[in-house]
């Protein structure tokens, strides 16, 4: 399959509006979206399947012009009809030259290119009837593990993106899909407990065989988190798992080096450009091209195309991550972050596959090293403060190491926080085992939900936990 | 455009919902006090659900998007594929919501203003701020929305409900030559009144400030004075563990009749499950399925006396569907007997995110900014996470004697609640 049907027959309506447009600014681009969301899931007691799940849904326009100084944009679910009459409704409606005090920076780039891309995926295999029987078959095999489990929940996210860009000098087309398996057991062991496993991909029929293969963590995790008691607060050698490596890489630094924070003036990250930021054993990336994941679109909403970029060079902070706006405000390139949670919302610069690069150390040596901290699993949660550095990530659980050995002595939840520099500077072992995690979603202050992806290896630090 | 629910209701014989959403909306996005982008918006997205009783005596449902890019054949092949994928599901059976013809207009004052003069207003009203010196707001986004939800059965119902509201994104900052501090804003009303806008701006303003001049805090055991927007995120995940879906799935960590404040020592804790308070966002007259909102007190005294939550859940535990409150969006939280907050304590003025889990016994999360009273002195801190044993914090809670309404945050009640002997690190 190639670009939608729908997206394919509104190019040269694309065309046009672009053209209506262009005798009234400097830049014009459109963006039109197609893209399907399917939701299958299965749990004790009901199931289902439908379309337009979630943010990711969506079928719609969004036009962005640039007068020469300030950017205007116009979302819309059509652009049927008389272009030149709709081109005079949307001068008229972002009245960009009604926006006094407005910003000064250059009009962006527009270079000749064309291109189309494709990524196939195996979807339209599977049968609705296969995958709902799946998921009840697994649903059901995750209940019969143990009876102290309250419900199973089990899911498949399929999504197909289409995305046509079009402005004066670019044609640039997208298809590609994704899916993510997540399996959800709640179990009460005297008190509640819920855990979680996931499998993702680009084809079904890879998740669908890693699923099962889950099933037996997952229920032995549940059973150790019921049991779980609260930790002593305090400062503690710790040893991240593959996620909760993303969660630092993503929430306690990446966010940070969104340059859009940087042109606002609300990234510390934009005074320590080319400073050490992190231990020297540490090198971080971002890009839909740096990782194959869930953010590796082949194009941004600005119609960047897709980079990697190295933020953290040997400890140093080398480079942020940028869309069109804040590039041009900074007078930088973009390096294709410019995403939107859906054709209604504005771009920013977002993260995509966020990860810290693999090591040289043994994550049993790394185990071995540490006297009394904690082996912490799984993000709950995080939340983001580029201004002042400051972290909080939750991790769903901690194991207890003690003389060199995992105990069995679980801890949930555990709360991370601190300094970021100080953090990553104490980061003295990074293992050689590399993992992306590719089931997640981010948000931006409270709002704006794009997928993202994040990870690396497993990292020794110190840090408070509570 | 063709008549969608004319195809459906041909196609769709043993029931269907329409739910329509349409919304307007005027954006202003600023960076460092100038005008970066200007953006405007006309989005209308119609979701369908159909219904097919199965043989087994199962109800089957399916539901897709229908977007404005879609002819009737198009339709008509999402419609056929809903149906088919329907039979695949086999639910406990429930009965779609019954009613009449309705239209309702949420109150604002926003009706009939033009969207973009009212995002210029609310732009120059936060401006107008108090901005003492090295105060600015760095980043700023305003969006000025009207949106209109239609939801349409097969058993006749057919409701519209409108709302306006002005939502506001900003970052106030305080810099020095030493430093620079922010805190985040977001600010949901659904009336323009710039005085109101101004003021809230100029607290914020106040507070980043005392950010900026805060010491660092120390590990210590004390009193934690929450507010608002931290009772609204402590008390909805309490009410969460009472709704009809989560006992249904038997994942519910709270029973009718459990006491939460068992051993009490503090105030009674009450809280109703709120279709409308004034000024909130989520307020709404009826919900995705049509349910007419029906208030619920689901915490009295600290004690669970009774659940709430959607028609579907409702009856599958046995609720009567004309007893269901529907999915309400609003907490209300009965005020206590503090006529105010004295001695030694940390009154919460900026966290980063609270974390309340019940099945863990847990609060905490970072704090931003906090004062530490002491008597008559106030001194500002920051750099510190809080925790708690959520069942040593319930029975022991204070909450003040007033009365606040906050629609950022969909909550009314006291304006502090008091948790005693909470960690500090």
């Amino acid at each position: 399959m190639a670009l939608s049907e729908f997206l394919e027959g509104m190019r040269g309506e694309m065309r046009e509006l672009v053209s209506a447009l262009k005798p009234y600014y400097k830049y014009v681009s459109v963006l039109a979206t197609d893209c399907k969301s399917s939701a299958y899931r299965a749990d004790k007691a009901t199931s289902s399947v439908l379309d337009g799940a979630g943010f990711e849904g969506e079928c719609g326009f969004v036009v962005r012009v640039h007068d020469g100084k300030a950017f205007g944009e116009y979302s819309a679910s059509s652009i049927a009809g008389d272009k030149q009459a709709l081109a005079k409704k949307i001068v008229r409606e972002i009245s960009l030259n009604e926006a006094k005090n407005a910003i000064e920076c250059p009009v962006p780039q527009d270079p000749v290119r064309k291109a189309s891309y494709v990524r196939e995926s195996d979807f339209d295999s599977f049968s609705d009837d296969e995958v709902l029987s799946f998921l009840k078959n697994l649903k059901d095999e995750i209940l019969k593990k143990d009876e102290k489990i309250l419900n199973a929940i089990v899911i498949l996210r399929p999504i197909v993106i289409n995305k046509l860009f079009v402005s004066v000098n670019r044609e640039l087309d997208q298809h590609y899909g994704w899916v993510n398996g997540i399996m959800v057991a709640v179990y009460r062991d005297g008190r509640i407990a819920e855990g979680w496993e996931s499998a993702y991909g680009n084809q079904m029929k890879d998740v669908l065989a890693t699923m099962p293969t889950l099933v037996d963590k997952l229920v032995d995790k549940v059973r150790h988190v019921a049991n779980a008691t609260p930790i002593e607060p305090g400062v503690y050698d710790i040893i991240t798992d593959n996620s909760i490596t993303g969660l630092i890489a993503h929430e306690a630094f990446g966010h940070g080096v969104e340059m859009d924070q940087f042109v606002k003036n609300r990234a510390l990250a934009k005074e320590y450009v080319g400073k050490y930021v992190a231990s020297p054993i540490v090198n971080m990336h971002d890009g839909a091209a740096a990782a194959f994941s869930t953010a590796s679109y082949f194009f941004d909403d600005d119609g960047i195309e897709a980079h990697d970029t190295q933020i953290i060079k040997d400890g140093i902070l080398v480079a942020g991550i940028s869309d069109v706006a804040s590039a041009s405000q900074l007078g930088t390139a973009p390096t294709g972050n410019g995403r939107r949670e859906n054709y209604t919302r504005k771009a920013y610069t977002r993260m995509t596959n966020t990860f810290f690069e693999p090591g040289k150390d043994k994550l049993e040596d790394m185990i071995k090293s540490v006297k009394h901290g904690y082996m912490l699993f799984e993000t709950n949660n995080g939340m983001e403060d580029p201004k002042n550095w400051q972290i909080q990530c939750t991790a769903e659980y901690g194991i207890e190491i003690v003389d060199g050995k995992l105990t069995d002595h679980y801890v949930s939840p555990v709360v991370m926080s601190g300094f970021v520099p100080e953090l990553l500077k104490s980061i003295t072992m990074v293992s050689d085992n590399f993992e992306v995690i590719g089931a997640g979603s981010c948000g931006k202050g409270y709002k704006e939900w794009v997928r993202v992806s994040d990870g690396g290896p497993c990292l020794k630090a110190r840090c408070k936990l509570s | 455009m063709f008549d969608v629910e004319k195809i459906v209701k041909a196609n769709a014989k043993d029931g269907y919902k329409i739910v329509d959403k349409a919304s307007v909306s005027h954006e202003l996005f600023f960076v460092g006090g100038k005008t970066e982008t200007v953006r405007a918006t006309e989005t209308e997205e119609t979701k369908v659900t159909v219904y097919v009783n199965n043989e087994d005596g199962t109800l089957g449902d399916s539901t897709f998007p229908v977007y404005a890019s879609m002819d009737e054949n198009a339709l008509k092949v999402a419609l056929n594929k809903a149906l088919s994928r329907a039979k695949l599901v086999h639910n406990k059976p429930y009965a779609l919501v019954e009613g009449g013809k309705e239209v309702v207009e949420l109150p604002s004052n926003l009706k009939g203003l033009d969207g973009k003069d009212v995002a210029k207003q609310v732009a120059k009203a936060v401006f107008d701020a108090e901005m003492v010196k090295g105060g600015s707001i760095n980043a700023l986004e305003i969006f000025v929305t009207e949106s209109k939800l239609r939801v349409r059965l097969s058993t006749g119902l057919d409701k519209t409900q409108i709302k306006r509201k002005i939502s506001i994104e900003a970052i106030p900052t305080h810099t020095d030559e030493k430093e620079s501090v922010e805190l985040y804003e977001w600010y949901e009303v659904t009336s323009l009144n710039l005085e109101d806008i101004t003021r809230e701006i100029s607290e914020k303003m106040r507070a980043v400030k005392d950010r900026h001049e805060a010491v660092k805090g120390t590990p210590q055991t004390i009193d934690v004075a929450l507010r608002p927007e931290e009772i609204m995120s402590l008390v909805e995940t309490l009410t969460d563990e009472l709704s009809y879906g989560a006992k249904y799935m038997e994942s519910n960590a709270y029973e009718v009749g459990d006491n939460l404040q068992e051993g009490r020592t503090g105030d009674p804790l009450t809280i109703a499950e709120k279709a409308q308070v004034e000024g909130g966002s989520d307020s709404a007259a009826f919900d995705a399925d049509g349910t007419a909102l029906k208030d619920r007190v689901v915490v009295k005294d600290g004690k669970a006396v009774a659940l709430w939550g959607t028609s579907r859940y409702g009856q599958y535990i046995g609720v009567k569907p004309e007893d269901v409150t529907g999915d309400l969006g609003c907490l209300s939280v009965e005020s206590g007997s503090l006529e105010k907050l004295d001695g030694r304590y940390l009154e919460c003025a900026s966290m980063s995110g609270i974390q309340v889990d019940v099945y863990n016994d847990y609060i905490g999360g970072e704090i931003r900014l906090a004062y530490l009273h002491e008597g008559d002195k106030v001194t500002p801190v920051t750099g510190i996470s809080m925790s708690a044993k959520l069942s040593e914090v319930l029975p022991t809670l204070r909450l003040t004697n007033d009365k606040v309404v906050r629609g950022a945050f969909n909550y009314e009640g006291p304006s502090r609640m008091l948790l005693k002997n909470v960690q500090i690190v």
